[in-house]
């Protein structure tokens, strides 16, 4: 999952943009089983306890009622062995009509419990779940990027889904269903022992089988389920890269090749499961050879002793009614312990998540920073993601409202040097200040709501284009958001939608061109109307038209503003005030296109190599001019 | 909702799946017949064992039924343990069948299908529509079948036993069912309900960390919480209206086979107590009757499980039904050598029937190892053209040939072969690097392999990485950077050694330096080569012997760089565009449709958009 660790080139530049990647879910091997078979840990289960706290008097309600189900249950075959007993064996008809009236009773009142105890139960289980997501979710927005590029999006995205669905298994069904089986199997236990002891004792021979026999299942059970799942994820990840490159396939005439691939895994998914298959017929019917071979004995036993007079057929009865019921729980135990060590293990994950502090928070003595001129100052600066520094004693003065180009080379650390700005990361030594003020001295708050940014892989939520565009100022009217718009030449592509500003856009902009929502990314800045802009422009080509537009817009953008820009387009490169020329983590080149040109250095020589293939002298010479 | 009809014949499909297995199929059925049959027999023992053995005294008699129990149990054991496997047996065959077919089926049908479907509906044909059918062998079926067996067995018995209580005990069937029917078909909607809201819940969770540069850079922590409380809250209330329903699904069942008990022990023990049957047998009643309450209980869920395996064979059918349009003819063309002379002749294309149509009458010629790059904007056609060289898509009118033979007489693979594709969007697989480079050729040796690599420019950072050319790319291994990829892309065509070369704006995501690295790749690469070039930006066409430049599926401007310079047409606006970025917008683009007047952005929606991320994206 930790793609980002493992990134030889632009390694920890961008962590957020690696997120959502296509066919990624299916690849990944749930992780959760390795872990089976580890104990339970008091730790973890305090702090899940914690999280019941607030709905106390749900829980004993939900403790309560479970408790009546489960004792009006065990009364019922008791119940029938007194109607029969006193009712029918004596030829009362009247105490048989109370005692099947009795029998009634119990049957609503269970029904009564088990209502209330389902219900409360589901509800707790889904609001403790909710507000685990919720302080997920809360803690996830204060945690800082290094975070981010350690664990990967995905297996953040994986705690607050799987690791806490699992953990509501354990609240709605795991805590309380364990509880109803231990009372049920106490309970039977005292029912048969104060029936009677002799005979009790007798069906309890069969119990330690029992448990035997669960025992050694489960350890072969575990071993085949995760073997299954490892090959159904095998072929999954298969088909979904096969799917999404099926006409890289065609294209390379790989049809015969991929199948014969396709057919391995999928043989291999049906042998796994078969043989899962054949494990798992095996539990149910060594249950019921048991549980047939305690009812022989008590029938066997208790049937002599209802002939010689010691035992009452009812009380037969019973016993044969408990007998049927005392296994259940034992076969049921072993799922929930099952459960609970998944749950035990999701729990741990969680509150490691809920634990990992925030690396960039408020100094105790933070203050607000006013309102800034906008001016950056790189003071020496050093930083870096893991042990080596990727950026070294970069030292640079930014004057309020120049834009500043940074050109380089992938890896040199261009991103890392504005990533500093906005502080989703602290230097390693130096300071980075803004109008004289340490970033580090200031609110996060009053610092970044100076900023705004453009990255390059532009991002849109899913929701409409004027809420879109809201998100650089939230109280922004209707009125302020076209302006916006068209302030960079947006207004009316989205004017000509049939639904304009209320129109929808998809997960990621989809339905829209990468220009048009470049454009709606400018326009979220103008709206905001910030002092510093940080912008990481878009690689991807556009046709030549909204080249156009969206040189434009990028002057509206940057025009009075202190810009960092990640250029990549030489009209803006050209354009700048100020160009800086990073390369291998330190500034080699500094100062205006012309002047850079005229120095003969690395500028010059990108330039030149890029133009010479790129265009004529001709148009080198016709930009050289602007 | 499916009709009658398709229900019918769907399950008529499914069960004749089944049949492919014979074997198991009479296997499975059987075991069901016995094992129920054997559970029948219980408590008609356990009667006879209270009546005979118990009530009358009889000590051996109580000894020989206690015996036939066990052995019955024994038996019975036996058969469910059959009975489980056969019945899932069948359907993990019948998946692993299906699979494999929808595989093969998905591998021969053209870009046409893929350009109206996505990738993740296709995939849980695979996955999730696999499992449903699965589950429609088992527990389904079994249940469904167990349930008769086990609803007229008991039926048949009860009332050779004493009619009246049989007709009592029975009453609770159909009120079983109903309630059942009744819960099972109202509780999964709304559960539906609540999965598709928290759906949306973790959606935004999804765009927060995708966005969370965006939400820090604009402080908008609070914005985005109260968002996630709000998604969460929703799915919370959704949860619990469907929770309300099963919950009291859930109790009602016991209750009502409670009632039903309560009513039968009455009534069948006044029968006792008037001697008209036994003790025995009234315990067999009560037996009875809890041994049909289970089965009937999960009908509410098997019916679910059978409409979604009906529903999710159909949307199987649907995509193997599908005929694969494009298919080489009997007699093809196969050809010991090809010289790579590409004709377009008055090529007419659209991407469905109804569309409107994207090339409207193109001619090319390009002679062997001729360079023709295609300019213009997006949505013009040109990356319709690269795709009917290689038939992904079949003409409209007109033909595409090459040397002298149209592409539908082809035979697919030879003309694949000799195409070879460096696309806009390098798609690798997660395999080694060495395995992705002689993707087109799975028998090049490492030599070759290198020899590409080299000659791709790619060498040197591949010899870099942990494992060279064994490092694993993707998921569980490295993440290339796009110059990087495209090398790659750059090595596999050349491995495939092909006449005709397609490049599509191979250059336009790396940085400056990388570009020049890699446009002496492609130098390199298309020696000697038919070469079809894409490219937004014209420094790339700016050596093509033949550029065309598209407009709206039309050739417009058509000449070397510097005949269409001079020619001062449509070229050279671009050319100045991209050159300088201050000449006015390009009169093409701004009157060509709609004609409001006004600059507006082409959406990748219109014409092309879909294809043109076609052959490698």
């Amino acid at each position: 999952m930790s793609r980002t660790a493992t990134m030889p080139t632009n390694g920890a530049t961008d962590p957020i943009s690696n997120a959502t990647s296509d066919v990624k879910p299916y690849l990944s091997l749930d992780d959760r089983e390795n872990d089976l078979g580890r104990g339970l840990n008091r730790e973890s289960a305090k702090r899940l306890l914690a999280f019941l706290r607030p709905y106390r008097a749900q829980c004993a309600i939900s403790l309560i009622a479970i408790t009546l189900q489960t004792l009006g249950e065990l009364a019922l075959p008791r119940l029938l062995g007194i109607a029969i007993d006193q009712g029918i064996a004596r030829q009362r008809t009247h105490t048989l009509l109370v005692a099947v009236g009795i029998f009634l009773g119990c049957v609503l009142f269970v029904f009564a419990a088990r209502w209330t105890q389902g219900y409360t139960t589901t509800r707790i289980g889904n609001r403790v779940i909710f507000d685990l997501r919720y302080s997920l979710f809360r803690h996830i927005q204060i945690l800082g990027f290094k975070t981010f590029d350690r664990m990967g999006v995905g297996r953040l995205i994986s705690r607050v889904q799987n690791d806490v669905s699992v953990l509501q298994d354990l609240l709605t069904d795991g805590i309380i269903g364990l509880f109803a089986d231990l009372l049920v199997l106490v309970g039977i236990i005292i029912a048969m022992l104060t029936i009677n002891i002799e005979l009790a004792l007798l069906s309890y021979i069969v119990l330690p089988i029992m448990i035997v026999v669960v025992m050694i299942w489960r350890r072969f059970a575990i071993r085949v389920y995760r073997a299954v799942r490892a090959a159904t994820s095998r072929l999954t990840g298969y088909s979904a890269e096969n799917i999404s490159g099926m006409r890289a396939i065609q294209s390379f005439r790989r049809e015969q090749e991929n199948f014969v691939r396709f057919e391995r895994l999928n043989r291999n998914v049906y042998n796994e499961t078969t043989h899962s298959i054949r494990l798992n017929s095996v539990l149910a019917p060594s249950v019921e050879m048991m549980s047939g071979m305690a009812t022989v004995i008590v029938l066997i036993i208790g049937g002599n002793a209802v002939i010689s007079g010691t035992l009452t057929i009812g009380a037969l009865t019973a016993f044969i009614g408990y007998v049927a019921r005392f296994f259940q729980p034992v076969r049921t135990l072993s799922d929930r312990y099952n459960t609970l060590q998944a749950a035990t293990v999701a729990a741990e994950r969680v509150f490691e998540l809920l634990d990992e502090p925030p690396d960039i928070t408020d100094a105790p003595d933070a203050i607000t920073l006013p309102p800034i001129a906008g001016e950056i100052r790189f003071d020496h600066v050093t930083f870096g993601y893991g042990t080596t520094p990727v950026l070294r004693d970069i030292d640079l003065t930014i004057p309020p409202g120049t834009t500043v180009a940074f050109v380089g080379p992938t890896g040199a650390g261009k991103s890392s040097t504005i990533n500093l700005v906005p502080r989703f990361y602290d230097v390693w030594d130096g300071r980075v200040l803004i109008d004289g003020y340490d970033v580090r001295e200031v609110t996060l708050e009053s610092l970044r709501s100076q900023f705004g940014i453009v990255l390059q892989d532009t991002f849109l939520f899913s929701a409409t284009i004027k809420e879109n565009i809201r998100f650089g100022r939230l109280g922004a009217t209707d009125a302020e958001i076209e302006a916006a718009a068209r302030a960079v030449g947006v207004h009316d592509f989205i004017a000509q939608l049939p639904e304009g500003y209320d129109a929808e856009v998809g997960e990621r902009g989809s339905g829209l061109s990468v220009g048009q929502r470049q454009l709606i990314a400018f326009a979220r800045v103008v709206l905001a109307d910030p002092r510093i802009v940080v912008l990481d422009e878009a690689t991807s080509s556009v046709d030549t038209q909204t080249e156009l537009i969206i040189q434009e817009a990028l002057r509206t953008v940057l025009r009075g503003r202190t810009s960092l820009v990640i250029a990549h387009r030489l009209s803006t490169i050209v354009e700048a005030d100020m160009i800086v020329v990073i390369d291998g983590g330190r500034i080699v080149e500094r100062g205006t296109h012309a002047e850079l040109m005229t120095q003969q250095g690395q500028y010059h020589r990108l330039y030149t190599t890029a133009l010479r293939h790129t265009n004529d002298g001709m148009a080198t010479m016709a930009m050289l001019e602007t | 909702m499916l009709d009658q009809h398709s229900v019918r014949y769907l399950v008529r499909r499914l069960l004749r799946h089944a049949w492919d297995t014979p074997l198991l199929a009479i296997g499975g059925v059987l075991s069901i017949f016995l094992s129920m049959g054997f559970s029948l027999l219980q408590p008609l023992l356990i009667r006879s064992l209270i009546n005979n053995g118990i009530a009358a005294g009889q000590h051996r008699r109580l000894i020989e039924v206690s015996i036939a129990i066990m052995v019955v149990a024994a038996l019975s054991a036996v058969t469910t343990y059959f009975r489980s496997v056969t019945t899932q047996w069948i359907g993990e065959k019948v998946g692993y069948d299906l699979r494999n077919r929808l595989f093969r089926h998905l591998e021969a049908l053209s870009f046409s299908f893929y350009d109206a479907s996505q990738t993740g509906q296709l995939l849980s044909r695979l996955t999730e529509d696999i499992r449903n059918i699965r589950r429609f062998y088992s527990p389904a079926f079994r249940v469904l079948l167990q349930t008769t067996v086990l609803v007229a067995g008991s039926a048949i018995i009860m009332f050779t036993l004493n009619w009246q209580l049989a007709l009592l005990s029975l009453a609770i069937v159909p009120i079983l069912f109903c309630v059942t029917l009744v819960f099972g078909t109202r509780v999964r909607p709304r559960y539906l309900r609540a999965q598709q809201q928290y759906g949306q819940a973790m959606n935004v969770l999804q765009e927060n960390l995708a966005g969370m540069r965006l939400v820090r850079a604009f402080g908008r922590e609070n914005f985005e919480s109260a968002k996630f409380a709000t998604a969460g809250m929703t799915y919370y209330h959704r949860q619990m209206e469907a929770a309300k329903l099963s919950v009291l699904a859930n109790a009602n069942m016991p209750m009502i086979t409670g009632v039903g008990t309560a009513f039968v022990i009455g009534v069948g023990g006044l029968e006792v107590i008037h001697g008209q049957i036994q003790v025995g047998t009234l315990l067999a009643f009560y037996l009875y009757l809890t041994q049909l309450t289970d089965p009937i209980r999960q009908i509410g869920s098997i019916v679910n499980n059978v409409a979604l395996a009906l529903a999710s064979t159909e949307r199987i059918y649907e995509v193997l039904e599908r005929r694969p349009r494009i298919v080489t003819p009997p007699d093809a063309y196969r050809p010991k050598e090809v010289r790579g002379h590409v004709i377009f002749d008055e090529v007419r294309f659209a991407y469905s029937r109804e569309s409107r149509e994207i090339l409207r009458g193109v001619s090319i010629n390009a002679p062997p190892g001729s360079v023709v790059a295609l300019v213009g904007a997006t949505g013009s056609g040109k990356s319709s053209i690269i795709q009917l060289l290689a038939r992904f898509y079949d003409v409209r009118a007109g033909s595409v040939r090459v040397d002298g033979i149209d592409v539908r007489q082809w035979d697919l693979s030879t003309l694949r072969a000799n195409v070879g594709f460096v696309l806009q969007e390098t798609f690798l697989f997660s395999d080694s690097i060495h395995e992705n480079i002689a993707y087109g050729r799975p028998t090049a040796t490492r030599e070759e392999v290198i020899a590409a690599a080299q000659a791709a420019q790619a060498h040197n950072f591949i010899s870099r990485l942990p494992e060279g050319y064994d490092t694993l790319l993707g998921e569980r291994g490295v993440n290339l950077s796009g110059g990087q990829k495209q090398r790659v892309a750059i090595a596999r065509a050349l491995l495939l050694n092909p006449r005709i070369l397609i490049l599509d704006d191979a250059t336009s995501s790396v940085d400056m330096e990388t570009e020049y690295e890699i446009q002496q790749a492609l130098h390199i690469l298309m020696e000697g080569r038919t070469t079809f070039i894409i490219a937004q930006r014209l420094s790339s066409v700016r050596t093509a012997d033949q550029i065309c430049v598209l407009d709206d599926g039309e050739i417009v401007e058509r000449g070397t760089h510097a005949e269409l310079l001079a020619l001062g047409g449509t070229y050279r606006q671009i050319y100045d565009v991209q050159t300088q970025g201050t000449s006015p917008p390009s009169p093409l683009s701004v009157t060509r449709r709609g004609g409001t007047g006004s600059p507006r952005l082409p959406s990748p929606r219109e014409g092309e958009g879909s294809g043109v991320r076609g052959a490698d994206g």
